[in-house]
């Protein structure tokens, strides 16, 4: 099954997005912040990186700048969680390579149904 | 020069190999007459890795090579038919 | 499937609640003059995460209102506005506001939103001030049609992407996967494919999209919902629809480069991609604003199920106990603990292959393995202990507001310290403190410190100083509270004293015992009851609650330079520091703490003439006299008190004498609750079972002495020798 790296600074997303993600199968790994995932991703190889975009030390926006860089995750999916849902935070997030986002709130269906877009 | 040139597709025909897949097409092209694609266990593929594919048909129609599929697996005729290439691919006709 | 989000909701108020802890400290830090840009950051960080959790798990009145909070902010951290004292002051409302929100929330209760709404009001009334487009007027904007969207015959999707498309991991094969899922029965999804951008072989860069495609959906399908499954990439593609069966004048549309002009001054129904994105991004505000109602109708295949569970209040179930709380544990000290199970087991299963075959020859190893196991014990002991540890600092927190907020108020100047707040304590006795705290703060605050214009009189800087400090001494943590004001003013307190009949007209005190008379029941020294510390409640009831934690209060003062309040607390209250004794068969446990002498009761200092309580004269006092066995009603009583032994402990402040056989040794006991294995004994505070497997009681001193106030009342019932 696919792994999938979580990343959330907010324990109660973060728990729930992984609870719906393991229902459902998947493998998961959750960090709490940037700097966190990022080490977590040189670690291993996830199939996709779902991350928060308000984060201390390491904001989503970096994280996926930097995972861009990493020669493993050129083309892996990065979903922004985002509660903007006004174009600008859309617009940093493709700029810094990120494949999509999902508007917060969300619910574990819609989780489930929209990474289906980019898992599979 | 009538050899054939095996390309293992591997596990995964997809963007992050198309480049290294690419530089072996060229080769092939240059060095045999015909390209056989070993296709067995690829289990996953995507846009690029079949865009590739379809580049390096053409490429062999116009030269009068041939393309060969060894045993493309399930997944290659489930993708190619989402992006609407089944039939662009010189895949085989499926045993049902 | 369904997944019940509830079971996160702890987490999340927990969460909640620390966020705005974080907001509330970081909003006291935040000056106008000099804006931290970090400082700001950590505000908006605690807002959204409160904002994201709300809407996830179906708060949506907490979502909603703190969206308007967090759009302000936003704009003073992108600094398209500047902060000002009255945000600050909004902001801090606020965070009251919403703490009080998620308290209701937590409690299964419908929140008071009238409070809420009138800040709501005030935050749009600021953000209509410049900034012209609120995010709460897009989600007022009325929804886009959909209902004329619902095509019943299908469309025509010319996808072209960009060439770098791939590139950020957008894959089409599985956007046009998800497009076939949304299908209903009946319907069908053509795809072609179009290679004319294909160049040759040679000239291919393989991660490059030179491909594009025709998507025609025939049957019954909203173009919203397509719009959808591309609402990521339409910025890295020119993609245009048109309604199938419509031929010629759409055409024009959907060549290539369809651009905004183009569609805008087409009357028919095909879009351009700009347009589609525009939809698909309203569409989502209103979702976001008003999935409550009805879920919105680009969402409406995925939510129709789940949206019920996920976004309705929680039906009310009953009401759980607000105690079930949760605690959490750094990993290091879960290692530690996994590392002394790990060496309680190896010496376990030392003393189990000991035992098997002892013999007298390995007396000696079995010694040292007795001390082992104690040695683990204890340290286990320890860091069971250390898990329910949290520094004093969550207690702490709350003060900066408070002393700021009832600064303003009283129109003093003052400088809040805090020191040792690292210091940690159990978590229930931290819950436990806060009350008391806030009192002692207050009262410092409001009595201790002179107003500005006095302390200028008195030479002394017109700024106030409140300390607050903790620290470990032996098994207790101490907590002072500390001021600089004018300090206890003694022949007032006694005054007041003497008026209330607590210290008869012509005795004479100590400065010490002075200081002790404001822990009497009843007594204030302010001259008008402030709102500020004369709630009703004095100090005494501070005292109680302290003594109910096993600890004591006490006060030093000097006149003219400021008072101290200093608490000792138990570090726990699951472990006691116990005096063993015994009545006739039994073993009682005293607090240490509460003891203040052993004597030896001599019949020359009885005093039997109050009728129903025997008293005893202890230097300047007289105390009552308890007999456990009475109060017990233990079989074999001794009638005789004489000569016996007498422990005087002190409770409530109220010293009293029990007497006792024999004093045994003092340990550290774990309190057992009887009324959670048993039921509530009166005078009893708990039990504890001791090394050779009895039961022993845990007096409550201040129980005991309630108990024989009532008995006075009833003169002759049960009288002592």
């Amino acid at each position: 099954m696919p792994s999938i790296l979580a990343v959330d600074d907010s324990a109660s997303m973060r728990q729930m997005v992984s609870f719906t993600l393991k229902g459902a199968g998947y493998q998961v790994k959750e960090a709490s912040d940037g700097v966190e995932a990022l080490a977590e991703a040189k670690r291993a190889r996830y199939d996709l990186v779902l991350s928060d975009v308000n984060m201390p030390n390491m904001n989503g926006i970096e994280l996926c700048k930097n995972l861009r860089q990493l020669g493993d995750y050129k083309f892996v999916p990065v979903l922004m969680l985002t509660t903007e849902s006004a174009g600008d935070m859309k617009m940093q997030g493709k700029q810094a390579g990120a494949t999509g986002w999902i508007v917060k709130p969300f619910n574990p269906e819609q989780l489930l149904s929209t990474i289906k877009r980019v898992l599979g | 020069m009538s050899q054939t040139v095996t390309i293992q597709c591997g596990e995964r025909l997809s963007i992050e190999r198309v480049e290294s897949l690419y530089s072996e097409m060229e080769t092939a092209i240059r060095d045999a007459a015909d390209i056989e694609l070993a296709a067995g266990q690829v289990q996953f593929c995507d846009t690029a890795g079949l865009q590739l594919i379809l580049g390096l048909f053409i490429r062999l129609q116009i030269n009068s090579q041939q393309l060969r599929w060894a045993e493309p697996s399930e997944v290659i005729y489930e993708t190619s038919a989402l992006l609407g290439l089944q039939d662009r691919l010189g895949l085989p006709k499926r045993a049902v | 499937m369904s997944i019940d989000l509830s079971q996160f909701h702890q987490v999340f108020f927990e969460e909640s609640f620390e966020g705005l802890d974080v907001m509330e400290s970081e909003l006291l830090a935040l000056s106008p003059e000099s804006v931290d840009a970090e400082t700001v950051n950590t505000i908006f960080r605690a807002a959204h995460s409160i904002k994201g959790g709300a809407g996830t798990f179906g708060f949506m009145q907490v979502s909603e209102f703190t969206h308007q909070l967090e759009t302000l902010l936003d704009e003073i951290r992108a600094g398209q506005r500047t902060l000002e004292k009255s945000h600050v002051d909004l902001f801090l409302q606020s965070v009251d506001c919403l703490r009080a929100m998620l308290t209701s929330l937590k409690d299964h209760e419908a929140p008071d939103m009238s409070r809420a709404e009138e800040l709501k009001k005030q935050f749009i009334a600021i953000l209509k001030g410049e900034v012209a487009s609120s995010p709460a007027n897009e989600a007022d904007a009325p929804a886009p049609e959909t209902a004329a969207d619902a095509g019943p015959e299908g469309w025509v999707v010319r996808f072209i992407p960009s060439t770098d498309l791939l590139q950020t991991g957008n894959e089409p094969f599985r956007m046009f996967r998800e497009l076939q899922s949304l299908l209903e029965d009946g319907s069908q999804l053509q795809i072609e494919v179009d290679s004319s951008r294909l160049p040759e072989f040679e000239n291919l860069q393989p991660e490059q999209c030179y491909l594009s495609w025709t998507l025609t959906v025939t049957g019954a399908i909203n173009k919203a919902d397509i719009e959808t499954v591309f609402e990521w990439v339409v910025d890295e593609c020119d993609i245009t629809y048109r309604r199938l069966g419509e031929a010629a004048s759409a055409d024009n549309a959907s060549t290539d480069n369809a651009g905004a002009n183009n569609a805008s001054d087409s009357s028919s129904e095909s879009e351009s991609s700009s347009d589609a994105a525009n939809i698909a991004t309203d569409t989502n505000n209103v979702t976001v604003a008003s999935v409550a109602e009805a879920p919105a109708p680009v969402q409406a295949q995925i939510t129709s199920i789940p949206v019920a569970d996920a976004t309705q209040a929680p039906a009310p179930k009953p009401a759980k106990s607000a105690d079930q709380s949760s605690i959490r544990v750094s990993i290091d000290k879960v290692d530690s603990l996994i590392n002394m199970v790990g060496e309680l087991v190896i010496t376990q299963s030392m003393l189990g292959q000991l035992g098997q075959d002892f013999d007298m020859s390995r007396l000696a190893r079995l010694q040292e393995g007795l001390s082992q196991l104690e040695q683990n014990t204890r340290e286990l002991q320890e860091s069971v202990m250390k898990i329910r540890m949290m520094p004093i600092s969550f207690a702490f927190s709350r003060f900066p507001r408070l002393v700021r907020d009832l600064g303003a108020q009283l129109g003093k100047k003052v400088n809040l310290v805090m020191q040792g707040e690292n210091t940690e304590l159990d978590k229930t006795v931290m819950e436990k403190i806060g009350d008391p705290l806030v009192h002692l703060v207050r009262n410092s605050l409001d009595h201790g410190l002179e107003t500005t214009e006095k302390r200028i009189a008195s030479g002394k800087n017109e700024t106030g100083t409140i300390t607050l400090n903790a620290f470990h001494q032996g098994g207790n943590i101490v907590i002072e509270v500390r001021d600089d004001g004018a300090g206890l003013n003694e022949e007032k307190i006694l005054q007041k004293a003497r008026d209330r009949g607590l210290v008869a007209q012509h005795q004479e005190l100590s400065s010490e015992e002075i200081h002790q008379l404001i822990f009497l029941p009843g007594f204030s020294t302010a001259d008008v009851v402030s709102d500020i510390s004369g709630r009703g409640v004095g100090m005494d009831v501070v005292r109680r609650n302290i003594s109910e934690l096993n600890g004591t209060i006490e006060v030093k003062s000097n006149r003219g330079t400021g008072s101290t309040f200093v608490i000792r607390l138990p570090l726990t209250l699951a472990i006691l520091d116990g005096q063993l004794v015994r009545v006739r068969d039994q073993t009682y446990i005293f607090p240490l703490v509460s003891i203040v002498e052993s004597i030896q009761l001599q019949k020359q200092t009885l005093n039997n003439i109050t009728g129903s309580q025997p008293v005893m004269k202890l230097r300047e006092e007289y105390i009552p006299i308890v007999r456990l066995d009475q109060i017990f009603h233990l079989r074999h009583r001794n009638e005789s008190v004489d000569d016996a032994m007498l422990v005087v402990v002190e409770g409530d402040n109220e010293k009293i004498g029990i007497v006792v056989d024999d004093l045994l040794g003092q340990q550290q006991v774990v309190i057992k609750s009887l009324e959670a294995n048993y039921q509530k004994v009166s005078g009893v505070s708990g039990a504890t079972i001791l090394g050779d497997g009895t039961v022993a009681l845990i007096i409550d001193i201040s129980g005991i002495g309630k108990k024989i106030e009532h008995r006075g009342a009833q003169p002759g019932k049960e009288q002592a020798a």
